[in-house]
């Protein structure tokens, strides 16, 4: 018990009080019974660490997207889909300063009290974003999944992506009220 | 038992720092009687958030709206309403350094062989928030004044938590119209 009690302090003691959360929004007045193909567009990678933004992560998820909504019984169709697929990922990175505030790396948060700091990462916080939006003129977006990922680990960050977008993707067709 | 009570409450610490509070103005000299239709302004969005800054959460909100003055017996029209209302969401990320202190759990009664532990007290440990504002203001077209103006500032843990949230902040915000003079 008291090693577990020191564990548990060691590990509040040095880890950010974030937790990964997501969150599924769509539009209630459009009728995805209807929605048979889709097709999955580039996607967009903002980080400042490679780990994130090789072309490698951005295929990996266009795979696990494509076969969350195969799954789902949709068809990828290269012309005249119903929907198309839009994806992004974004992190910024966190350094925790002397009085445990965490400072964002480079551009800075604007807190209560201090300022941005500079320095190695202690963690970072990622945002998978997923549209799902028809293919009408305009175009609209139709749903939307964002996944916020909190990792001391960008290696592990970046292994988590794929169950991030099962796990958004999961929710699709939405059902019922939102 | 007390044991996984304490170490729970030691986890879920940083969900006490997530909080809202709200006010409400109107206008005492307006006769909010009179009032039988309204019209919905697009919502401004400057938190740059894709949870929140997107037309599905904006459609959420409207939704909302519509149906809380519903309830109150207005009605949405396109042309010539007596109300327009405007919403907007606002805010920005904020961290502070959060220390928690030790706590003591008492061992068990005499004889049942359960040692009393200390968990040692942490940090400072870094706690993110993101905090967003919702204003609801509503605008007689006669007078092209405001007459009611609602706003909630709500800080949560994450922001797909917040746009969650603010949504409900919105109907709690209309349930305080209309305003009952004391």
């Amino acid at each position: 018990m008291r090693y577990l009690a020191s564990l548990v302090a060691l590990v509040l003691a040095v880890a950010p009080a974030v937790a990964d959360d997501s969150i599924v929004q769509f539009d209630a007045r459009f009728d995805f019974a209807k929605v048979r193909t889709f097709a999955i567009r580039d996607g967009r990678l903002r980080s400042a660490r490679e780990e994130l933004t090789n072309a490698l992560v951005a295929q990996n998820l266009k795979e696990a997207i494509r076969a969350q909504l195969v799954a789902r019984g949709l068809k990828e169709s290269a012309a005249g889909a119903d929907l198309f697929v839009d994806f992004s990922v974004t992190s910024d990175d966190y350094s925790i300063g002397s009085g445990g505030r965490a400072n964002r790396i480079g551009t800075g948060v604007r807190g209560r009290r201090g300022t941005a700091g500079d320095g190695p990462p202690d963690f970072s916080i990622a945002a998978l974003v997923i549209d799902l939006v028809a293919s009408q003129q305009p175009e609209l977006l139709v749903w939307r999944g964002v996944y916020r990922d909190t990792e001391r680990n960008i290696s592990k960050m970046v292994q988590k992506l794929p169950d991030d977008t099962r796990k958004l993707i999961s929710d699709y067709p939405p059902k019922g009220e939102r | 038992m007390p044991a996984v009570a304490a170490l729970f409450l030691v986890i879920a610490a940083p969900v006490l720092f997530a909080s809202d509070e709200s006010t409400v103005n109107f206008d005492a000299t307006f006769d909010f009687s009179t009032v039988a239709t309204f019209a919905i302004r697009p919502t401004s969005i400057t938190l740059d958030k894709p949870e929140i800054n997107n037309r599905l959460f904006e459609q959420q909100v409207h939704d909302v709206l519509v149906r809380a003055l519903s309830s109150k017996h207005l009605k949405e029209v396109v042309d010539s309403p007596d109300l327009l209302v405007r919403v907007s969401v606002t805010g920005q990320d904020y961290s502070f350094a959060e220390r928690r202190p030790g706590t003591r759990i008492p061992p068990g009664p005499r004889g049942s062989g359960a040692r009393g532990v200390v968990i040692p007290g942490a940090g400072p440990v870094p706690v993110m928030l993101t905090g967003g504002t919702m204003t609801i203001e509503m605008i007689a077209v006669r007078t092209g004044g405001v007459v009611w103006r609602g706003s909630v500032r709500n800080e949560e843990e994450t922001a797909p938590r917040l746009a969650r949230e603010l949504p409900k902040n919105a109907s709690a915000l209309l349930s305080k119209y209309p305003p009952r003079r004391d």
